[in-house]
């Protein structure tokens, strides 16, 4: 998820003299490497600021490069030898950087203060805020691994800490998505030990490991595969949950009556998604499973007579 | 190719030359002596007006002088070393050392093209420096928005910012914006200020954004309220209902675990949950289907009611 914005020449220049000064003798490679550009490009850049210097442009004034051998050093560059003060982007990048670190650190270590002395320097003299929260409720391990195996399609082995039975359980559970209701991110799964559906809140999975399935087993054909199932879902109302809830990608263009495709891991989890976004969507294709929503939902009615 | 390198190298000499003098330069003095300002009076005097623009919007300050009218100087320019340079002396090593490590977070992520140039800087006033190992893995960057740079340019020069948000009809409808923080909570990005057609402050959430999002030209557009604190909470925590819930037992641990009270029975548990946004809790008692039977308050009942009999006749 990068974006390049090219550079314009003069930005270049005026950042190559400092790091020309500071790197003598580096090749020609390197500079392209450092600066993102073509070796073609660093060559135009070093002919053009060949030209460059104090009025009068003799030699005496003239920055002097030497780069016929493929390595670079340069000389007579006094007046730009520091490096340019950073743009308020950079000092952002930088700040939010700071903030993370600073996050990273327990409340008592020492760092901490120092850190968050000198982030408020930085914003103070650049203008620059700091984001005023910063929070990862889960750890870049669990993030990943939860990824991965929604990804892979593989089973994790999780310890969960249930609240309500104030009880640590380890569950080797199958997910399908992470879900997120505004306050809390979920991951949806069917839980081995429940022989169920079960959502799991994020922050409350203590560990999870990736369950290595051996391929020496009988040789299955695309069992996971086969598991999928293309549903038509129609949208009802229009409701930007129904979007988020199915990750439509073009949501600006996506109306009531519209009639998308989804494939979803598990019938259960549709039904009870279909269900839970009230009667936003409804469930086109395929027949057994637009049934099966009325049954399940009427079962859910009966409760009330 | 060589056309542009020739503007380029005039721009650079001319940043040489106000960097050099001691003293403001005149318009003048910059025709005679600068490199590549050639031509009639009138198209040195455009071609110069245009390089100063385009050296601003790059970033660099250039200092006018002269403008005092009881003496009829003429107007002089330069640039300051303090404006144009980064202050060394004002970080200590270790500093220094934590900034690159900060720039380095972003990898891959939004902000990696200009953390590069950062760290580019950074490496050339860096000493040696003594710090704490950190994690090289920072998850909340990897959800930051592309146009996180967009968001912080417009806060920072207060540019108002124009981008198409899709509402929770999903619709698409164009705000401009006043931006005057951004956070990130949950895996989420977010930004807040003044929606200016609505006269009132919003919070944006970055994904919603429909999209590029653009800022204004014109800079110091508006002023940040001193005392602005973003709305990080998104909901009403002071008015809430209590429902009781039947609950099959085994079942609803999603629901148990937000749970005030829960009395144990047979085949179900009567437990009792607190809430503040009733959209949210139908939700969450409809996935759970025929495991839960709302018994109050009745205005909840009957919506769940009202709207599994929709689903039934939706899906006959």
């Amino acid at each position: 998820m990068s974006r390049q914005i090219p550079d314009s020449q003069v930005i270049r220049l005026l950042d190559l003299v400092p790091y020309l000064i500071l790197n003598q003798g580096v090749a020609l490679d390197q500079i392209a490497r450092d600066f993102q550009i073509t070796k073609s490009d660093v060559l135009d850049d070093l002919n053009t600021l060949w030209m460059c210097g104090l009025p009068g442009y003799t030699p005496l004034e003239l920055i002097d490069l030497s780069f016929d051998t493929g390595f670079v050093s340069i000389r007579n560059a006094e007046v730009l030898s520091n490096p340019r003060k950073l743009t308020s982007i950079e000092m952002g990048a930088i700040i939010i950087g700071l903030c993370i670190l600073r996050d990273s650190f327990s409340a008592v270590d020492s760092q901490v203060q120092g850190l968050e002395n000198l982030i408020e320097r930085l914003s103070k003299k650049s203008n620059v805020k700091a984001p005023a929260i910063l929070s990862a409720v889960v750890t870049a391990e669990l993030r990943s691994a939860v990824n991965t195996a929604i990804a892979t399609k593989k089973d994790l082995i999780i310890s969960y800490h249930s609240f309500s039975r104030d009880e640590v359980s380890k569950r080797e559970i199958t997910p399908f998505t992470i879900a997120h209701d505004g306050t809390f991110e979920y991951l949806e799964s069917f839980c081995q030990l429940a022989q169920d559906f079960r959502s799991f809140r994020l922050d409350r999975i203590l560990s999870a490991a990736l369950i290595e399935k051996t391929e020496s087993q009988a040789p299955s054909s695309e069992p996971k595969e086969d598991s999928r199932v293309d549903v038509q879902v129609r949208i009802t109302s229009n409701s930007r949950r129904v979007v988020e809830t199915f990750h439509l990608n073009n949501a600006g263009e996506i109306h009531q009556g519209d009639v998308f495709n989804s494939s979803v891991y598990n019938p259960e989890w549709i039904i009870r998604t279909i269900c839970s976004l009230k009667s936003w969507a409804e469930v086109v294709q395929p027949p057994e499973l637009r049934s099966q929503v009325g049954t399940r939902a009427q079962r859910a009615l009966d409760m009330y007579v | 190719m060589r056309t542009v390198s020739r503007k380029s190298e005039r721009l650079v000499n001319l940043v040489i030359a106000l960097l050099a003098t001691k003293r403001y330069i005149t318009k003048s003095e910059i025709f005679r002596t600068i490199e590549g300002y050639e031509g009639s009076n009138e198209s040195m005097e455009r071609m110069f007006e245009r390089d100063k623009d385009e050296l601003r919007a790059l970033g660099i300050e250039i200092e006018v002088s002269g403008l005092d009218p009881l003496f009829d100087d003429e107007v002089g320019y330069r640039i300051l070393a303090e404006n144009f340079e980064m202050d060394r002396k004002g970080f200590s090593a270790n500093e220094i050392a934590y900034m690159s490590l900060a720039a380095q977070l972003w990898k891959d992520a939004s902000l990696s093209d200009v953390s590069q140039k950062a760290l580019r800087k950074l490496s050339a006033v860096s000493g040696p420096a003594d710090i704490a190992e950190i994690p090289a893995f920072a998850p909340v960057i990897l959800t930051a928005p592309l146009f996180l740079r967009e968001i912080i340019n417009g806060i920072t020069d207060r540019r108002v910012v124009e981008f198409k948000y899709l509402d929770s009809e999903m619709k698409t409808k164009l705000r401009k914006v006043h931006v005057y923080s951004y956070f990130s909570l949950r895996g989420f990005w977010y930004f807040s200020g003044l929606d200016v057609d609505k006269s009132e402050n919003r919070t944006f959430r970055c994904d919603r954004v429909v999209g590029e999002l653009a800022i204004s030209k014109k800079a110091n557009s508006y002023e940040i309220p001193a005392d602005y604190e973003p709305d990080t909470t998104f909901s009403d925590i002071s008015v809430s209902t209590q429902a009781v819930l039947r609950v099959r037992v085994g079942r609803g641990s999603q629901l148990r675990s937000l749970a005030s009270t829960i009395e144990s029975g047979e085949e179900f548990d009567l437990i009792q949950i607190a809430y503040s946004s009733e959209e949210e809790m139908i939700s969450l008692i409809l996935w759970h289907l025929d495991d839960v039977c709302v018994i109050s308050p009745e205005t909840l009942k009957i919506s769940v009611v009202q709207v599994l009999k929709r689903l039934v006749k939706a899906h006959v």
